[in-house]
């Protein structure tokens, strides 16, 4: 079965070397560790009715230690260096065709605890493995 | 009534006297031309009183028909590979068009492969666009 993308994302950045800190799935949690990076699925563009071909989008969320602008800005760097652009390859079982920005990197400010925070808004063609109707293409 | 489009299917063959043997061309969109001349036959010589005078007439001349073809490009994919070698060879396909997915209701003509144009925009898919002009005419498949 196909995973969520921000899963498949979540691996990649693991690959990458870039869990050296806590990744979260869905949602971006108030308390915990004030450095965490938190992968949502954002819905996407609609699939192909007929093949394979899937087209979501994912927002990545980053989170620094307090008043640490620079540093988590550099992160937010090291992940799009890890993703965009990605060469065609299978992650868990789904091909990846590539991966793109829908935008640069989106500072968000502070948070209330003085976190700074980015977005990353990313755009995927996948090819699950299998389907009911649809064929691969 | 109405039919969901990605029911289509668009599959091709080599012409005869090779053996018939479709396959499926992953198209995204695709659309089979019915058409053809349309001639002045106009009479400048009606008299004034014909209901006619004063306007043009025409006749249909000879028909025509073509398929055109966007698909995803792969180089792995054998039928974009067939359909391309048969523009470097200048041969002749069977093309059918499927409206339903089933050939009970679908359309078949032979013609050559005018262009095989392949797109690569930066920001989306490599795609191919097909097209193939009949030469004979376009019969139920």
């Amino acid at each position: 079965m196909t995973n969520a993308p921000s899963k498949d994302i979540k691996a990649l950045l693991v690959t990458a070397g870039l869990a050296t800190g806590d990744i979260k799935l869905g949602r971006l949690p108030e308390s915990g560790n004030d450095k965490v990076i938190a992968i949502k699925d954002t819905g996407g563009f609609p699939p192909n009715p007929a093949f394979l071909i899937d087209n979501p989008t994912v927002q990545i969320l980053i989170r620094g230690n307090k008043q640490d602008y620079s540093v988590t800005y550099t992160l937010a760097r090291l992940i799009i260096d890890a993703l965009l652009g990605l060469p065609k390859q299978t992650v868990n079982g789904t091909v990846y065709i590539g991966i793109w920005m829908q935008s640069d990197i989106i500072p968000l400010g502070y948070d209330e605890s003085q976190r700074p925070m980015f977005s990353l808004n990313f755009r995927l063609v996948r090819e699950p493995a299998s389907g009911t109707y649809r064929t691969q293409g | 009534m109405s039919q969901a489009a990605y029911e289509k299917k668009i599959a091709i063959s080599a012409a005869p006297p090779a053996g018939e043997s479709f396959s499926n061309v992953p198209a995204v969109s695709a659309t089979l031309n019915h058409g053809g001349d349309v001639l002045d036959d106009t009479d400048m010589v009606l008299p004034s009183g014909d209901p006619n005078f004063g306007f043009r007439s025409r006749i249909l001349g000879l028909r025509d028909a073509s398929c055109s073809i966007t698909a995803n490009y792969d180089a792995a994919s054998a039928v974009l590979t067939q359909i391309r070698d048969a523009w470097k060879d200048k041969l002749k396909l069977l093309v059918r068009y499927l409206p339903d997915g089933t050939t009970a209701n679908g359309f078949e003509f032979e013609g050559p492969v005018e262009s095989f144009s392949i797109t690569s925009d930066i920001n989306g898919l490599v795609t191919v666009d097909i097209s193939i002009q009949a030469s004979s005419l376009l019969a139920a498949a």
